[in-house]
């Protein structure tokens, strides 16, 4: 049976051929290690993802291994693969997944966990670590799910945790030398349990208390280690970057090359995983990202480079290297796209100049309404950096403003939403207190809300989640009281969240759930039109396990966490002190104005040494 | 100066659909040493223009493409330097040089397909019979799926100037057409697969491959 006769049927063919400029293509026979990484959402979006670039560079770079692509079928395909016995393939060499030596997924976001083990069964890999065989791959995930993997845990024969630079090239080193030996298959997870930043799931034991809480996380095996740390890149210049990136035929999410100038964020929001995960805060010298940048446009011909990190305006050499671009490549019609900026006059100025025809809207991420909620949640932007922000734009021709709020946040009340609905107001105010002649026609503010999940490795793990009722109501309560006409509300699903957040802080009981909802027929659930929350609570149901204990239920501080044998090396101690200066509306600054000493200096490098000297 | 290129579209890239393929190379096109002419304006761009789009999952080894460059560059340089930065699959064969151009696409006139089919029972003959049968008759109907979503029924007779179906055994069967192409009467070739659909049980046709072979461009 062909693969071609299929793609005559589908959609979108083009997601499963591969070929694109810039595709890596080797000689199997030169190979020793044959790796596929594995995106589990459809192509458009792996292939917008960073971390599977760098990945995929990486790998490719060594002579002795391949790393290929494999993406979820969309389900038009994905139902002619099943009715025509064809498995899941790889888009380079269109090899099935379990003819790979090794297979990889990124845990981007918890709503993609059924389309792994989806794709394992297209791919015809058995799905729990524990009945693959001598034959079968090892398959292992990485990316921010998986600092707490455990309610996916019995999928994967191993976890990495932290960046991969190094972490990934030390295994596949491990990987050669185990494969030389001869060794069972075991021997090579207890290799590997040794390498830090490893973590092997079966090697650990649980137990629990009566109530259903953690008692205690144990290692059975002599290789694991009692805690498993993360890894990160200390000098993000000595390592390489995909320059010869590919560049899709198909018009991805984001059709344009990322230039990564730093990781981490100096900021510690309360309720952003990001901003904890990745610390510390480390940037990429000026020089070495404008040669990337050089590169990347040399090698791919491309219209438009895209400055990449969690907050653009915090990198420190951000107008020299934005002058630089713009001067290198404006001649040669490049547009440079800042995202993530900060909305000042000199921001303003500089997107003015990038933005020579559009003026899309301007985002702003407030994310709660009053200034006593933005206090507890850490979020340093003041209604007055908001509304000046919003003048100066207006004044510069903008007319289309973008507001992100979180509901649901710990603390909120009804006064905090009626924030949200003044603020939007009040920047209705500013734009119709601008004289006619000096603003465009046309205000549009867009008000989105999302549904607050607490997220482990962050101050507000312990914290519980609202129920669907009370979310739809305080959404009804915006719906009611957004009524200026310039104003348009967006709203996420509930439900969405509701699975989010017990999938985010679960433990072990949950892989028999993920199990029962595959078998249901739960699939693309990060997408509305397929998310069935009806048979997902059928599953927990048919499983006995009630999902709410793990989201709506205030943990006391002393509970053992089911990511407890986990560091991210921001201890918990830290995330204490950040709960009680939450819950007493106290701010904490930045990294840069003062470290909060959150125990990442220890990795000795990045933000906690620029010019504070050392850090606590 | 204009430079007319013949290129390759094969297998491999066959499923790349015509904006795709422009997009594409417009972005390779600008990786090479040459002399690229861009348009004036706001939004510069490379001057590019292509002959008649080729549907999706069709390959082919004539399609045409127009490129302006700044200043006289040998043919065999433009078209090193092009399959040098061309993904693969693509590949240019001829290059030559013009003085003035006029509008590619005006000047397709017709056009030669080849399709392939595969079949699964070794009765090619009693195939090629029905087929010939089909393709003889006075008229020769397809559904078309208009704009509005309806379905409208078209005879592509008028448009094919000769059809001749080929037995080459082994399973294999191929029909070429020569058929009238361009911007005012043009055949889609997907349509003769719908015939062949029609013609053929779905359970013994394994499967098809559309090929153009050649463009015929009227030149003067
Ligand atoms: S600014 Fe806040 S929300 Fe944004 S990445 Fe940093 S910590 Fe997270
Ligand atoms: S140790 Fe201090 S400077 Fe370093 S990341 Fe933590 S809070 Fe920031």
């Amino acid at each position: 049976m062909n693969i071609d006769k299929l793609l005559k049927q589908v959609e979108k063919p083009i997601r499963y051929t591969g070929e694109e400029l810039n595709m890596c293509k080797k000689d199997l026979k030169d190979i020793k290690f044959r790796y596929c990484f594995c995106f589990p959402d459809v192509y458009e979006i792996g292939m917008s993802h960073l971390g599977l670039r760098i990945l995929y560079d990486l790998y490719n770079r060594r002579n002795d291994t391949y790393c290929e692509r494999a993406f979820a079928p969309w389900v038009d395909m994905e139902k002619l693969m099943r009715e025509n016995n064809i498995k899941l393939f790889s888009l380079e060499t269109k090899t099935n997944l379990n003819e790979f030596d090794m297979i990889g997924f990124t845990l981007q976001y918890e709503m993609s966990y059924s389309n792994i083990i989806n794709m394992l069964e297209l791919g015809g890999v058995p799905l729990l670590s524990k009945d693959r065989g001598e034959n079968d791959p090892f398959v292992m995930a990485g990316g921010p799910c998986s600092y707490n993997s455990e309610p996916i845990s019995d999928f994967f024969d191993f976890i990495v945790l932290g960046e991969g630079e190094e972490l990934n090239l030390e295994v596949t080193d491990e990987w050669i030398k185990w494969k030389e030996a001869k060794e069972p298959r075991i021997k090579f997870l207890e290799r590997i349990a040794n390498i830090e930043g490893v973590y092997v799931p079966s090697f650990y034991d649980v137990s629990y208390n009566e109530d259903g809480t953690i008692k205690e996380i144990k290692p059975n095996n002599k290789n694991a280690k009692e805690i498993v740390t993360k890894r990160i890149i200390k000098d993000l210049d000595k390592v390489t970057y995909p320059e010869k990136w590919m560049v899709p035929y198909l018009s991805v999410v984001h059709d344009r090359p990322m230039l990564e100038i730093f990781r981490g964020c100096i900021r510690g929001c309360r309720f952003c995983q990001a901003g904890f995960l990745y610390r510390p805060v480390r940037e990429k010298s000026v020089e070495v990202l404008e040669e990337n940048a050089r590169n990347l446009i040399k090698n791919t011909g491309y219209e438009e480079l895209a400055l990449s990190s969690l907050s653009t305006s915090d990198y420190r050499g951000f107008f020299k290297l934005a002058d630089d671009l713009i001067c290198e490549f404006k001649p040669k019609n490049v547009n440079l796209s800042l995202p993530s900026l900060r909305i000042d006059s000199v921001s303003l100025k500089l997107l003015d100049e990038v933005n020579n025809v559009r003026k899309s809207g301007l985002t702003f991420a407030p994310e709660a309404g009053t200034q006593r909620l933005r206090d507890v949640i850490n979020k340093g932007i003041t209604e007055e950096d908001i509304l000046k922000g919003c003048e100066l734009a207006f004044r510069s021709g903008w007319n289309n403003v973008k507001l992100y709020f979180m509901i649901g946040l710990p603390t909120e009340t009804y006064d905090d939403l009626q924030g949200i609905v003044d603020l939007a107001n009040k920047i209705v105010e500013v734009y119709y207190s601008i004289p006619k002649q000096e603003r465009t026609k046309g205000l549009i503010v867009t008000v989105s809300t999302s549904t607050f999940v607490p997220k482990p490795f962050t101050p507000f793990q312990w914290c519980k989640q609202d129920d669907v009722e009370t979310i739809n109501k305080k959404q009804e309560f915006l719906k009611t009281n957004l009524t200026n006409r310039a104003i348009k509300y967006n709203w996420h699903d509930s439900k969405t969240s509701t699975l989010e957040a017990v999938l985010a802080k679960g433990d072990r009981k949950l892989n028999k759930v993920l199990l029962r909802a595959h078998e249901l027929g739960c699939n693309f659930d990060a997408w509305g039109e397929f998310f069935d929350y009806d048979k997902w609570m059928q599953a927990f149901k048919d499983c006995n396990i009630d999902p709410f204990f793990y989201s709506r239920r205030e943990i006391p501080l002393e509970e053992i966490l089911p990511w407890e044998h986990i560091n991210i090396m921001v201890s918990k101690e830290f995330f204490k002190k950040e709960f009680n200066n939450a819950m007493a509306e106290k701010v904490t600054p930045n990294c840069r104005a003062k470290c909060a000493g959150c125990g990442a200096a220890k990795f000795g490098c990045g933000v906690c040494f620029e010019t504070k000297g050392v850090c606590v | 100066m204009i430079y007319r290129m013949k290129f390759e579209k094969r297998d491999e890239v066959k499923y790349i659909g015509h904006l795709d393929t422009m997009r594409t190379f417009t972005r390779c096109i600008k990786k090479t040493n040459l002399p690229i002419k861009f348009s004036s304006g706001f939004n510069p761009r490379v001057q590019l223009a292509f002959a008649l789009p080729l549907a999706v999952g069709v390959t082919s080894e004539c399609e045409y493409f127009d490129l302006e460059l700044n200043g006289d560059v040998e043919c065999q340089e433009v078209i090193d330097e092009l399959n040098k930065n061309f993904p693969d699959g693509f590949k240019v064969l001829t290059c030559e040089k013009l003085e003035k151009a006029k509008g590619l696409m005006s000047l397709v006139t017709e056009a030669n397909y080849e399709i392939s089919i595969l079949v699964s029972t070794n009765n090619n003959e009693e195939i090629v019979a029905k087929l010939n049968e089909a393709f003889n008759k006075e008229q020769v109907l397809v559904t078309k799926q208009a704009k509005n979503g309806k379905e409208e029924e078209i005879d592509i007779k008028p448009l094919i100037i000769d059809l001749q179906v080929v037995d080459l055994n082994y399973n294999t069967i191929i029909v070429k057409v020569h058929c009238l192409a361009g911007s005012k009467n043009n055949l889609n070739p997907n349509y003769v697969v719908q015939v062949i659909k029609s013609v053929v049980p779905e359970e013994e046709l394994d499967d098809y491959n559309i090929h153009r072979k050649k463009l015929i461009l009227n030149e003067q």
